[in-house]
């Protein structure tokens, strides 16, 4: 029983699926720990290759209680899912190692299946959820490869249609098995990411915006607002000289009052959004957002947050109004003017100079606005980096080329100066809009930072020193801005993006956005809530104690029809040489209107055909006599005799 | 699948036998059976429980992290495993195993029991196995509407007369995750000889029958040659002496007869050696006077079986060897 037929082709297959799961998880593991990984796969492959015998049990313990130890240092206790993860690589590969029992090869398969689910925790886009699928269909190849003499080819193929026959029932499973709340709360896998931070120092930053990841997508329920698209993240409040970060006092003390009356303020929009997979917890709205959504809170900010931290897709519905104008209260007022270094000389009295040339706060709003876009500023993606305690006054005066970060930070310093409470705001800018389904792409390279002014009878207003510096910036994505479209496109890594000057890979592009749209609105976040509103849509909300019953009994059928298909009594065995020839001659011969008797022998129905019809008599008797050789006189169905057959059926069809 | 059924106790190991005659209710005390709905049974293999332990894990982590991949993962698991359940019914039914053949042997050799296979439809990887124990198995990949001959060998090795246990019939298809399987009961005894131990010399034979004139009664037969007489016609033409013929162009035939050797008789007392070495050389005595044809008798301490020849004699001689239990 222990005798394993193959086991060649199931170490391939086996090395062959754990060097893709490695690959899945090169980016979320330490690289020295990936190496070792990948050096076990490639030992395993060599083995099997050279027909080298598998390594000693000493030497593999050995082996694995040092990988064991490197794992544990370089990956460390700090996040347990990966943790989790990287010790059933290491565990499976290293049993692979020793692996010679059909039992040892069982207990890796099924860890395998568990192995290739927790790639799922980390990425869930389509690809992924493809190249997956193949493995499972090769992994349960693996598993018949144990049962059976098959070669690998035979085994995926009955794999693979096992598992296209059980697809339908599970997604059907999927859909109408009422989802359960979690049992538990289990940590979230960290994913490293680029993007927003709760700091933001422009002036340490020399390259920008290289990433194109999704970071979400918006679709609006009806009119979409105008562009341009603030979508914000984060405040910060407070300013330490060189960069802006969020005070302890408004990460704490920003619980939503009343203050700010829904009712009373103008809806700009509704819409909703899909956050992809993050650990942090902020989320992304136009002005100030408040969200209906179960595992969404709003603050008094207008800002949007998980309410746990969850890494995987997050669907939320918002609505945004326009800020209030409402005074702000004394404290308020003077946290936001509050700056506690004052050590860029030179913006200070530009500040100063500006505040005396002005009557109102909004006047110094539009002069700000003129200075940035009279004095040579450009705006560029990869910034000199500056250093020293006053980089706002050697941006402004000395370096003049910068990013959203350099210029908000510094109008924030001057509005600031000038005694006008000013806060940072870091999110995202724009976004590609897709015509097709009115859905707004928005990836991590649409990061953004801009300054929000408190003005006197209008509230917080926008202030983008961009918007006049780049005004192309604001309308739609970086990926669609003309002008900064090369530098960008050189900036970005290689992807479908920095090819999209190719009319075709746009499109294909574009296409494939909507797909992956449609994806993670549907596939991924098909959650308890769709999923009541799906069943409600299906049964009514009164019936909705049908969905159980509906469920067993779909399944009971399924598996009953399936079962009844497999037990159908097989088709009867092939047809006697002739026998097919001869009914061939026989339903022509029907064709013709010749109704035979029924109680006649072949060779008298072919005698009568021939009475019928005696332009093809002399064909039909020689098929007649040819039939009865075949049949009654023993000799051998050659293939010239089938050939013969052919032809004087074909003869006995002409000569009409 | 490994079991270490040797190490139970035997008070589970007997409750459980019973619990299992109960169950099974003599479904299967047939030399021949056929697998139906009635005789067959389903249960997921070791491997199927780790399976579904996984199920159940890719379902937990589904629900934890809410994460609809994997979900939709550990319910494909789960219609695996039931579509397994179908599958491996309906490849295991209507397969027939029928007892053929048994062959005793001469220890240490082992016995072994040769079934007839056969299957209305295509059944795929099929087990025997003979107490759950790895040396005593025996796999085919397929079995079709052909016969065919499977032949198992039971784990028999010393002396003795022994029952055939349950022999399991057991299929792993289509990926290992279910045990499709079934008995067969045979109501056969198999018997493990003595080893054959050669005996030299003939002083342990007794004469007993002195009476029984040796060599003196004939009787026409083929060993010895006797005389010349003249041809008949009605004699043939094989038994012709062509020398005489060539000598003397006389047609002459050769008589031949056999000398009725005298009975013999082999006791048991007479043999040297311990229990095990007595019964042996019993065991080759048997086997060569059969051979010889030679009418013997055998006697052990607690029975003895007359004077007789023949295979079934010797059948009954050895049967009797094999089951001997007494001491010297």
């Amino acid at each position: 029983m222990d005798i394993l037929k193959n086991e060649k082709v199931i170490n391939y297959s086996l090395s062959f699926i754990y060097a893709c799961l490695i690959v899945f998880f090169v980016s979320h593991l330490p690289l020295v720990f990936v190496g070792v990984l990948t050096l076990i796969c490639a030992w395993n492959f060599y083995i099997t290759l050279s027909n080298k015998p598998k390594p000693n049990a000493w030497l593999a313990n050995i082996l694995a209680g040092v990988s064991l130890g490197l794992m544990l240092y370089t990956v460390g206790m700090s996040d347990t899912v990966i943790l989790f993860v990287a010790m059933l690589l290491l565990a499976s590969l290293f049993k692979l190692l020793q692996a010679k029992t059909k039992k040892h090869y069982h207990v890796i398969t099924t860890l395998t299946f568990f192995s290739l689910s927790s790639v799922y925790l980390f990425n869930q886009s389509i690809l992924t959820t493809l190249t997956v699928s193949c493995l499972y269909i090769l992994n349960f190849a693996v598993l018949g490869l144990l049962e059976s003499k098959h070669n690998l080819k035979i085994a995926s193929k009955q794999s693979g249609k096992l598992l296209l026959l059980a697809l339908p029932l599970a997604i059907f499973l999927l859909l109408f098995l009422p989802k359960m709340p979690a049992f538990w709360q289990l940590p979230g896998p960290k994913l490293a990411k680029t993007g927003l931070s709760e700091q933001v120092d422009p002036f340490d930053i020399a390259k920008l915006s290289n990433s194109d990841e999704l970071v979400f997508r918006a679709k609006f329920n009806e009119e979409k607002p105008v562009a341009p698209y603030y979508w914000r993240a984060i405040v910060h409040d407070e300013f330490n000289g060189n960069a802006w970060l969020t005070s302890d006092f408004l990460k704490y003390n920003n619980v939503k009052t009343n203050t700010q009356s829904e009712n009373d303020e103008q809806l700009i929009a509704s819409y909703s959004v899909i956050a992809e997979p993050a650990t942090q917890k902020w989320l992304y709205g136009l002005a100030y957002s408040s969200s209906n959504s179960p595992n969404v809170e709003g603050n008094s900010l207008g800002l949007l947050r998980k309410k746990s931290r969850q890494a995987k897709n997050l669907q939320y519905d918002v609505n945004s109004f326009n800020f209030t104008a409402l005074p702000l209260g004394e404290f308020e007022e003077k946290r936001y003017k509050y700056l506690s270094n004052k050590k860029n000389v030179k913006t200070s009295s530009l500040a100063k100079n500006l505040k005396q040339n002005t009557h109102s706060d909004r006047d110094f709003y539009n002069s700000l606005l003129q200075y940035f876009a009279g004095t040579g500023f450009t705006y560029t993606l990869t910034p000199t980096p500056m250093s020293g305690d006053n980089t706002i006054d050697q941006f402004l005066f000395d370096n003049q080329r910068g990013f959203c970060g350099h210029y908000a930070s510094a109008a924030a310093y001057i509005f600031r100066t000038a005694g006008i409470p000013a806060r940072l705001v870091s999110g995202y800018l724009g976004g590609e809009l897709n015509q097709d389904n009115n859905t707004l792409t928005v990836r991590q390279y649409d990061a953004h930072a801009w300054v929000e002014v408190y003005l006197q009878n209008e509230g917080w207003v926008i202030f983008d020193a961009t918007a006049v510096v780049a005004p192309e910036r604001l309308n739609g994505s970086l990926s669609q801005n003309e002008e900064l479209n090369d530098e960008f496109k050189s900036n970005l890594d290689f992807g479908l993006v920095s090819l999209s000057n190719f009319p075709a890979i746009n499109w294909l592009r574009l296409e494939l956005e909507n797909l992956d749209y449609q994806w993670s609105s549907w596939v991924l976040g098909f959650d308890e809530e769709k999923q009541n509103d799906f069943l409600k849509s299906i049964f009514g909300s009164k019936n909705i104690w049908l969905v159980p019953l509906m469920v067993l009994l779909t399944a009971g059928f399924c598996f009953i029809g399936y079962f009844i298909y497999l037990n159908l009594p097989k088709r009867p065995a092939k047809l006697a040489p002739m026998v097919k020839e001869f009914y061939e001659v026989k339903a022509w011969a029907k064709k013709q209107k010749i109704n035979t008797p029924d109680n006649l022998t072949p060779s008298q129905q072919l005698d009568f055909f021939a009475d019928q019809l005696p332009r093809s008599a002399q064909s039909i008797s020689t098929f007649r006599q040819l039939f009865n050789q075949v049949r009654y006189g023993k000799k051998p169905f050659t293939k010239e005799r089938k050939t013969q057959a052919k032809d004087l059926i074909k003869l006995i069809k002409i000569s009409k | 699948m490994p079991k270490k059924t040797a190490k139970r106790p035997s008070l589970f190991k007997s409750f459980k036998q019973s619990v299992f005659n109960k169950l099974l209710k003599n479904k299967h005390l047939k030399n021949s059976i056929t697998l139906e709905h009635r005789t067959i049974y389903v249960l997921p293999s070791s491997l199927g429980w780790y399976f579904v332990i996984v199920a159940i894990l890719n379902f937990v982590m589904g629900i934890n992290y809410q994460n609809n991949l994997i979900l939709i993962m550990s319910y494909l698991m789960f219609v695996v495993m039931i579509i397994a359940v179908l599958m491996g019914y309906s490849n295991a039914k209507g397969l027939t195993v029928k007892f053929k053949d048994a062959f005793n042997s001469y220890a240490p050799q082992k016995p072994s029991i040769i079934f007839e296979l056969q299957s209305p439809s295509v059944t795929k990887s099929i087990n025997l196995t003979y107490q759950d124990s790895e040396q005593t198995h025996k796999h085919t990949g397929q079995v079709d509407s052909k016969p065919q001959l499977l032949t198992l060998n039971l784990p028999y090795s010393s002396r003795g007369k022994y029952s055939v246990q349950r022999i399991k019939i057991a299929s792993n298809y289509p990926f290992g995750l279910m045990t499709v399987w079934s008995y067969i009961q045979l109501q056969e005894d198999i018997f493990v000889y003595p080893s054959l131990e050669q005996v030299h010399s003939d002083a342990h034979v007794s004469m007993l029958d002195e009476q029984a004139d040796k060599g003196i009664s004939t009787q026409s037969g083929s060993e010895e040659f006797e005389s010349l007489i003249p041809h008949l016609p009605e004699m043939g033409l094989q038994r012709v002496s062509w020398k005489h013929y060539a000598k003397t162009q006389q047609l002459l035939v050769k008589e031949f007869v056999d000398f009725k050797i005298a009975n013999a008789l082999f006791d048991f007392t007479l043999m040297n050696g311990d229990t095990e070495q007595r019964l042996s050389q019993l065991c080759f005595l048997v086997c060569e006077a059969t051979e010889k044809n030679t009418p013997f008798m055998l006697k052990l301490p607690n029975k003895t079986i007359n004077t007789n020849t023949g295979q079934h004699h010797k059948q009954q001689c050895l049967e009797l060897l094999c089951s001997f239990n007494g001491d010297v």
